[in-house]
């Protein structure tokens, strides 16, 4: 297909009141005519933001539902403060094997049972571990909402980490990151944290193999009692519920999950440090033989959601390069057939964030492409962007905003991830204001803060000499990306 | 990408109720989507699926035509095609729709499949009224521009190298083991084009098929969501009836050879740091009663970690990191196809196990189902997975807009998605065991092995 759904998928989704915008005719051309005949939009109305009603056990676990009742389905995630960030620090990233080893087993049921107790709820149990948290998360069909729960309680308070289990656990994540090790957009990333955030945890994309080769079933007990504690978790459920029926089961089974000694771990990591490597002004290259085609990733600093730039860079993001009429799809995609779905993303973590383009191009455009990324994101920082463009992005912002409200799991996740950063709704809504109200000045200022050019890592995943020859003409060094 | 939006689905209804149940909705097992549908004079057939729960909508038109009824010589041109669905009209050029339709607070795309063509939106339902315009607007001419063609032929080509040529595995699953499996040119070539191919596609051939297949008399269009259903009558007859019906080829029977032998091949991956291997089983006409129990053993096989080959392979055997699959896998849901298609699996082998081994493995798995049928207990429990899998894609407006619309291409009936659960319900353990002795057997398969490549040694930098 010629348009990627996915080409915003880490802009962060928020939820609002109703929000109504005024009537814009259709035709508020500038450089784009409206055909004739076209009819005109209605007034614009976003979902409601979910109604949350929350609750703490005694234990200290939050509890966030929302009923929502038009399909007999829920999302669960039980959500910890954790992750790469909590790891030890020399195994940055072991919360993957964490997270694979979780639901192998537990005092009272092997793995193949705990897969078929998921599968007989209607659900895929999933652990997964991220920077800043570990999550766990299940879609239960609604009559089955109970034993969910129950399963998900089960494996926070009595997971037993069998040997059999862990050994092979080990060995299949080994392979797993021996095939990463051929993905371009996993080797960019990878260089990209590196490089970018030096030792800090939020480079950090993966566990190496030495550090899951070390694991043992006794470590990861005891990252597991660090983390799995009340008292830093949430357990959201959204969807077809009886609010307080769910709650009784909650209580039934999480109320024995007790607290240990060690409360309050699992805190999140201080802010890094600036990086330095975008002043240096260089090619960062990560050898991939054989490729035939280059991967691009040009990577700056972006603020937290909390700072004032943060909605102007969003809608800065979505003109450039954030959605498919952004300048950058319509540059080397639509005009001059480089690349398939080149894509910018703000990736935001709780202290610091970048901002992220990524493209995938021939080898023998490799230039040319790096050459005309730099054009837009220049055109970005210096001059102001158009009524048009302006109008178009925040209202297809607030419109995929409303779009992802509809999806329980994406619901469920996204205030499990407010909730990890310490954020609420009134914060949110407060987003989907300043979308609106961001003006062309305040957009060219987030872009010259954080779309400039010099403030750009640039990372090149693909063929030695394609790569060292491509970028020749720009008089810019390749050196290789630091090991990882 | 051009791969599935989805994963899997399907569904079964009546389990029971759990006697504390903390569920508010009524009885999920009497759940079913309202459809109301219309044919206008010109053809085109229009169903509604009204859903108030948020001001939003999805739509979906499916047009029957997809990469089986490529011409030869042409491979890769219903997908080429699609692109040139985005490039403007001679009302509205190149660009013009992607900004109406992102500046409502929308999304589009398109898929090209086997069997159909589909282009999808989603918005807000402001802008409910633009979207239908654009999508009669280019269901009347397109712009044809030979510049617009030369530009998608390159993005085309850029999005076979990502998704193909510089990817480990290269979608061989998808791509090499149908072309291994079948015999007719049909069935059996490179969906995604041959380069010599796409190169030698002109505007004429865009002409050509645009007018043979993009008649409102070869589609069907639905629309879920936040609307009502006589107004959204009403808004496609206003918009829509002026676009002519047109004759339409009828559509080709493909007739392959039955398969009298296992077909086998071996092939090398240059990227791909791990063996894998694909198998894929030929499986019975999508109308029969057959094919419901293919649905729901490729569920039983490959759904989740619970599946029969999760367990045997990775867990029990380790000889396997990953297995996926199912019937009518990638490209689409099990009733998504008007034609042959595969029971398939790929799965990612560990170093050091071989192919023979993997096999062996799988064989024996295939052999339990074979010998002993599946317990009650298994079918039951992926009988309530299908179900909630099901629920998943009518979840998103655009999602439940090309369940419908696919319904009704296929089956001229969108209430089909309605009562295929019961269908899937009265399945037993014994069909399925009656349908692995006879399907799943080795002179009706296909197994294509992928192995890497001896890495060249790093070239050096600087020439």
């Amino acid at each position: 297909m010629p348009h990627s759904l996915s080409n915003l998928r880490n802009t962060f989704a928020t939820l609002f009141a109703v929000f109504v915008l005024s009537s814009l005719p259709a035709a508020v051309a500038a450089d784009i005519k409206m055909p004739p005949g076209l009819p005109p939009y209605g007034p614009m109305r976003l979902p409601e933001a979910p109604k949350v009603k929350g609750e703490t056990l005694s234990n200290g676990l939050t509890v966030w539902l929302v009923q929502q009742n038009n399909l007999p389905k829920a999302a669960i995630t039980l959500t910890l403060r954790g992750g790469y960030c909590a790891d030890p620090a020399d195994a940055r990233g072991i919360s993957d094997l964490l997270a694979a080893t979780v639901k192998l087993g537990t005092s009272s049921m092997t793995a193949r049972q705990i897969a078929e107790r998921s599968q007989a709820s209607g659900g895929d149990l999933k652990a997964a571990a991220s920077t800043e948290n570990l999550t766990l998360s299940i879609e239960p069909l609604a009559e089955h909402v109970s034993d969910a729960i129950a399963l998900l309680a089960d494996l926070a308070t009595h997971a037993s980490f069998p040997d059999g289990e862990v050994e092979l656990a080990k060995k299949n994540l080994l392979s797993s990151i021996q095939q990463n090790e051929s993905d371009p957009k996993f080797l960019a990333q990878r260089a990209f944290g590196r490089i970018h955030y030096g030792d800090h945890p939020y480079g950090v994309v993966s566990p190496t193999s030495a550090m899951v080769e070390h694991a043992s079933p006794e470590s990861l007990r005891k990252l597991y009692s660090d983390t799995f504690l009340p008292n830093q978790a949430v357990i959201v459920i959204v969807g077809a519920i009886d609010p307080p029926a769910a709650l009784g089961a909650i209580h039934s089974s999480f109320d024995h999950w007790s607290s240990s000694a060690r409360a309050g771990a699992g805190s999140t990591a201080a802010a890094p440090s600036e990086p330095v490597s975008a002043a240096e002004k260089k090619v960062f290259f990560v050898p991939r033989p054989g490729s035939v085609q280059t991967a691009l990733l040009l990577g700056a600093p972006a603020p937290v959601r909390t700072d004032p730039d943060y909605s102007a860079l969003e809608v800065a993001n979505a003109i450039y390069g954030g959605m498919f009429g952004s300048r950058l799809t319509k540059n080397i995609r639509e005009d001059k057939g480089y690349t398939y779905s080149p894509y910018s993303y703000l990736d935001i973590n709780g202290k610091a964030g970048v901002v992220i383009t990524r493209e995938d191009v021939r080898n023998a455009v490799t230039g040319p492409s790096y050459k005309e990324t730099i054009f837009e994101l220049n055109r970005m920082a210096t001059a102001p962007v158009g009524d048009q463009e302006l109008t178009s992005a925040k209202r297809y912002l607030l419109g995929t905003l409303g779009f992802r409200l509809q999806s329980r799991t994406s619901v469920a996740r996204r205030l499990a991830t407010l909730w990890v950063y310490g954020l609420d709704t009134q914060f949110i809504r407060k987003d989907a204001d300043d979308i609106m109200s961001a003006t062309a000045v305040q957009v060219q200022q987030a872009s010259q803060r954080y779309l400039a050019p010099d403030k750009m890592t640039v990372v090149a995943v693909g063929e030695d000499k394609v790569v060292h020859e491509q970028f020749a003409p720009f008089s810019l060094p390749v050196v290789d990306a630091p090991k990882p | 990408m051009f791969l599935p939006r989805r994963a899997l689905l399907f569904l079964v209804p009546a389990t029971l109720l759990a006697a504390l149940s903390v569920s508010s909705a009524c009885a999920a097992t009497n759940f079913s989507i309202p459809l109301q549908q219309k044919t206008l004079p010109n053809g085109l057939t229009v169903i509604v699926s009204e859903d108030h729960s948020a001001p939003t909508f999805g739509l979906c038109i499916a047009y029957r035509i997809g990469f089986r009824l490529e011409p030869e010589g042409k491979t890769g041109f219903a997908h080429l095609f699609e692109h040139m669905m985005f490039e403007g009209t001679p009302v509205s050029p190149k660009g013009t729709m992607d900004h109406i339709i992102e500046g409502g607070g929308g999304n589009l795309n398109g898929d090209t499949r086997w069997d159909y063509t589909e282009y999808i939106e989603t918005a807000p339902v402001s802008a409910l009224d633009p979207v239908l315009w654009l999508e009669a607007d280019r269901m009347k001419a397109l712009d044809f521009s030979t510049k617009n063609l030369d530009n998608q032929r390159q993005v085309v080509e850029e999005e076979v190298r990502v998704n193909v040529l510089n990817r480990p595995y290269g979608l061989f699953f998808a791509i090499d083991l149908p072309m291994k499996a079948y015999d007719t040119y049909p069935d059996s070539h490179n969906f995604y084009g041959d380069f010599r191919d796409l190169d030698a596609a002109s505007i004429e051939d865009v002409r050509a098929f645009y007018y043979k297949y993009y008649a409102p008399n070869n589609a069907v269009m639905a629309v879920a969501g936040d609307v009502k259903a006589e107004e959204v009558f009403a808004k496609v007859e206003k918009y829509f009836a002026s676009v002519p019906r047109r004759e339409v080829p009828p559509l080709l029977q493909v007739v392959e050879k039955e398969q009298t032998a296992e077909r086998h091949a071996v092939e090398e991956d240059k990227l791909a740091n791990l063996p894998a291997l694909a198998v894929g089983y030929r499986l019975p006409d999508r109308n029969s009663k057959d094919a419901v129990v293919g649905a729901v053993t490729g569920e039983l096989l490959h759904n989740g970690e619970a599946s029969l080959l999760y367990q045997h392979l990775v867990k029990e055997k380790q000889v396997a990191v990953s297995v996926d699959g199912g019937a009518n896998w990638p490209l689409g849901n099990p009733f998504e196809y008007n034609g042959p298609t595969l029971l398939t699996t790929f799965l990612v082998e560990p170093q050091g196990t071989s192919a023979a081994k993997v096999l062996a493995a799988y064989d024996e798995t295939i052999q339990q189902l074979a010998t002993k049928g599946p317990t009650a207990e298994q079918l039951a429990r992926v009988q309530t997975k299908m179900r909630s899998d099901l629920y998943d894609e009518m979840e998103q407006p655009i999602n439940r807009a090309s369940l419908i619309a696919h319904a009704a291409l296929f089956d001229g009936n969108a209430a089909r998605i309605n009562t295929i659960p019961a269908d899937i319900d009265k399945i037993t353990p014994s069909d399925v065991q009656a349908f692995a002795q006879k399907y799943l057997v080795p002179r009706n398969r296909t197994v294509v092995e992928r192995n890497p490549a001896p890495k060249p040694p790093a070239q050096k930098a600087g020439g």
